[in-house]
C-alpha cells in the first residue's frame, strides 16, 4: 500500500457567523459549513492542486492541513499519527506559504530568516547553511542585508519563500503561489514547487490558474461549497478535454441545478 | 525560555529600527518638558519674578494644643532656621496661637492673606510625637500667594527633620486634608488639577496608540503572526515576549517623558506659585510609569482582539477623549475621597492633581497603584490566553 505523507480524513469546519456576516451572506443559519466531509491524501514527491472557486473551502482546507486552524471535525494525519498528538513535531515537517504574507518592512532578509530559523529551533550552522541555499537559489543573496521596504514586490515574495521554507519541510502547503507574482518570478516559483517535488517533498497547492495545474500538478481536487467534489490524476482527467472545461463542467452544473 | 528571549530581542529590534517608532516613544517626554516650560514662562512672565522672598515678615498661626510648655518644637525648628539662614536675613517672622475649636475661622484668614501658614497641631502633639506616638499635623496656606507657598515648603521639610511618627494633612479615616486653602477659581488650582493630568496623560497614551497596534493586529495583517503561529514555538511565549517588548519599551518612553516633567515642571510651577518637594516627584514617577504599564495592557489587548493596525488605532484612538475627560473631571469634581481610588483611570488623573496640589494620601497613592497593577495584570493574562484562540488569532 501507498505510504500517506499527509491524509484528510472526513474533515469539517465551521465558522459561528456574526448578524452581519449572516446579513451579508444573505443566510438564516447561525454557523457557516466551510468545509464538509473532504478527504484527500499527499504521498511523497507529488504536487496536488487544489482548485476551486472562491469561497468554495480552499483556503480553510489549507489552514486545517498545516495546523493552523483545527478542524471542527474529522482529522489531519501525518505519517499515520494524528498531527494534533504531536504538533510541535508536525510544525517542524511542515511549511504553509501564502502570498499575503508580507514581511516586516524593517527587517533585512537576513534577520528575519535567522529570526524563523531560530524559532523552528534549527542550530545556527544548519540556518547559516540553510540561508546560503536558499538565499542563492531565488538571488536574494545581493539583497541580504538590505531593508525589506527597499526590495522589489518580487523579490519580497522571493523572501517569503525562502523564510517560509527555511526549515526545509517534508510538506509543503502553498495558497495561491504565484498570486501578485510577475511572470519571471512565477516561472521562478513554478522552477522551485518542480525542484521540489524532485527532493520527494509532498506539496499542495490552490490556485486559480489552470496552466499552472496543468503544468505543475499530479492530481487535482475541485472543491466547491466546502465539499471534494472530482478528484483524480491530471493525465486522466484531462485525456479528452482541458483541465478548466472539467472545472466549469463541474461549477456550471452546480449552478444549473 | 529561548523563545521568549528570542521574540522580546525581535520586538525590541522592531521599535529601535523603526524611526517613526522611535519617535513616538520618546517625543511625548520631548512634548512634555517644552509645553511646560512654555506654560511656567508665559505665567512668570504675568506675576511676581524673584523667587525668592525678601523683606517680609511670615505671619504664622498654630493651635495651643501642641502639648508642651514652651513653643511647639517645630516653631522652634523655624525660628533656628530663620537665624542661621542667609536667604531670611532681611525677614521676620511673627506667631500667633488659636485654640483647635478655632481652626475653620483662622484658615478664612489664610484665604484673606492674614496669615501666611496654618499649623494645626492634634491634642498633645509634641508629647505624643517624642514617645514615639504616631500622631498628625496640619499644614494650610493660601498657594495664591508666593510668600505663603514659601513658607509652606520651609515647615514641610522641617515637619520631616523635627520628627519622626507623625501624619501631615491626613485625617483620622487615612483621607487627605489639602493643605492649599488657595480659593478654587485660582489659576494655579485649575492648572495643576485639570490641565496637567490631561496634558500628561493624553501624551502618554499616545505612546500606546502609536506602538501597540502594530504590535499584534499590524503582525495579523502582514501575515507574520499567522507565520510564527506555525513554527513550534508555544504561543505562550510568544504573547509574553510580544508583552515584555512592550512593557519594556514603554517604561522607557515613560521615564523620558518623566525626565520631560521633572525638568520642565518646576518652571511651570514657579510661575504658579507652586512647588514640589522631592518625594512628590518620586509618587509622580511612579504614577506615569505604573499608568504607562496600565495602558499597554490596554493596548496589547485591543491589538490582540483587531485584525489590523488600523482597527486597533480605531479604538484606542478614542479612548485618548476619554482620559481627558477623566482628567477634567478629577480636577472639577471632587475626587479626593478613598473611594475614588478604586475607580480605574480617575484614580490615575485624582492622584496626579491631588500630588501637585500637595494633598496627596498615601493609603489613596497605593490604592490607585495596587489597582493599576492588578488591571495590567489582568489584561496582559487575557491577551495571553487570546493567543490561543484561532478566531482571535487566525485573520
Amino acid at each position: 500500500m501507498e505510504e500517506y505523507i499527509l491524509e484528510a480524513k472526513s474533515l469539517r469546519k465551521t465558522f459561528a457567523l456574526t448578524n452581519k456576516q449572516r446579513q451579508e451572506r444573505h443566510l438564516n443559519t447561525l454557523n457557516l459549513v466551510a468545509v464538509d466531509d473532504l478527504s484527500l491524501h499527499l504521498v511523497p514527491g507529488e504536487i496536488y492542486g487544489l482548485l476551486g472557486p472562491n469561497g468554495a473551502g480552499k483556503t480553510t482546507t489549507l489552514r486545517m492541513l498545516s495546523s493552523l486552524i483545527a478542524p471542527t471535525g474529522g482529522e489531519v494525519l501525518f505519517r499515520g499519527e494524528n498531527i494534533h498528538k504531536n504538533i510541535k513535531n508536525y510544525r517542524k515537517k511542515v511549511a504553509f506559504l501564502t502570498s499575503d504574507l508580507k514581511l516586516d518592512d524593517f527587517f533585512t532578509p537576513d534577520y528575519t530568516f535567522t529570526y524563523f530559523a531560530t524559532l523552528y529551533g534549527m542550530r545556527p550552522e544548519e540556518t547559516a547553511k540553510r540561508k546560503a541555499e536558499l538565499f542563492a537559489q531565488f538571488g536574494i543573496d545581493r539583497f541580504a542585508t538590505a531593508q525589506i521596504k527597499n526590495l522589489s514586490t518580487g523579490m519580497k515574495q522571493k523572501v517569503s519563500l525562502a523564510v517560509s521554507l527555511c526549515h526545509d519541510p517534508e510538506v509543503i502547503i502553498f495558497d495561491e503561489p504565484t498570486n501578485g507574482l510577475d511572470i519571471i518570478a512565477s516561472r521562478d516559483v513554478e522552477n522551485f514547487l518542480l525542484n521540489l517535488r524532485r527532493k520527494d517533498k509532498a506539496i499542495i497547492i490552490s490556485t486559480h490558474i489552470f496552466s499552472l495545474v496543468e503544468k505543475l500538478c499530479d492530481r487535482v481536487g475541485i472543491i466547491d461549497e466546502g465539499k471534494l467534489k472530482l478528484e483524480g490524476d491530471i493525465k486522466t482527467l484531462t485525456a479528452d478535454r482541458s483541465i478548466e472545461d472539467v472545472f466549469f463542467g463541474l461549477v456550471d452544473g452546480r449552478r444549473e441545478d | 525560555m529561548k523563545n521568549l528571549n528570542h521574540i522580546f530581542r525581535k520586538e525590541m529590534r522592531r521599535f529601535f529600527t523603526d524611526k517613526r517608532m522611535l519617535a513616538a516613544l520618546f517625543l511625548p517626554g520631548v512634548i512634555i518638558a517644552v509645553f511646560y516650560f512654555l506654560m511656567g514662562n508665559i505665567m512668570t512672565s504675568s506675576a511676581v519674578t524673584s523667587t525668592d522672598v525678601t523683606d517680609s515678615t511670615y505671619v504664622i498661626a498654630y493651635s495651643n494644643n501642641y502639648g508642651s510648655a514652651e513653643k511647639p518644637l517645630l516653631t522652634m525648628a523655624f525660628d533656628t532656621y530663620m537665624q542661621n539662614s542667609d536667604k531670611e536675613k532681611t525677614n521676620k517672622v511673627e506667631y500667633r496661637t488659636f485654640p483647635i475649636a478655632a481652626l475653620e475661622n483662622e484658615k478664612q484668614k489664610v484665604v484673606e492673606g492674614k496669615y501666611d501658614l496654618i499649623i494645626a497641631f492634634s491634642d498633645d502633639f509634641d508629647t505624643a510625637v517624642q514617645a514615639g506616638k504616631g500622631n498628625h499635623l496640619d499644614l494650610y496656606y493660601n498657594g495664591a500667594t508666593r510668600k505663603a507657598t514659601h513658607v509652606y515648603q520651609i515647615m514641610g521639610s522641617l515637619v520631616r527633620v523635627t520628627y519622626d511618627n507623625y501624619f501631615v494633612n491626613i485625617d483620622a479615616k487615612g483621607q487627605s486634608i489639602p493643605a492649599n486653602l488657595a480659593p478654587k477659581d485660582y489659576m494655579g488650582n485649575q492648572i495643576m488639577g485639570i490641565i496637567f493630568p490631561m496634558v500628561t496623560i493624553s501624551l502618554l497614551f499616545s505612546t500606546v496608540v502609536s506602538i501597540c497596534p502594530d504590535a499584534v493586529a499590524g503582525e495579523k495583517e502582514r501575515g507574520t503572526m499567522a507565520a510564527m503561529l506555525l513554527t513550534p514555538i508555544d504561543r505562550k511565549e510568544l504573547a509574553i515576549g510580544k508583552a515584555l517588548a512592550l512593557l519594556v519599551t514603554s517604561l522607557a518612553s515613560g521615564a523620558v517623558s518623566f525626565l520631560g516633567i521633572a525638568i520642565s515642571l518646576p518652571k511651570m510651577m514657579s510661575g504658579l506659585s507652586f512647588s514640589l518637594d522631592w518625594w512628590a516627584y518620586v509618587l509622580l514617577g511612579f504614577l506615569v510609569l505604573t499608568t504607562l504599564t496600565l495602558f499597554v495592557g490596554i493596548g496589547l489587548l485591543v491589538s490582540t482582539l483587531t485584525k489590523s493596525s488600523k482597527e486597533a488605532t480605531s479604538y484606542l484612538g478614542p479612548m485618548t477623549v476619554v482620559f481627558v475627560a477623566l482628567a477634567v473631571l478629577s480636577g472639577t469634581v471632587k475626587t479626593g475621597s478613598i473611594g475614588f481610588a478604586f475607580i480605574p483611570f480617575l484614580n490615575v488623573t485624582s492622584c496626579m492633581g491631588m500630588i501637585l496640589q500637595g494633598s496627596i494620601s498615601i493609603p489613596f497613592f497605593v490604592i490607585t497603584i495596587g489597582m493599576s497593577a492588578v488591571l495590567t495584570a489582568v489584561f496582559m493574562f487575557l491577551s495571553t490566553k487570546l493567543f490561543s484562540s484561532e478566531k482571535i488569532m487566525v485573520k
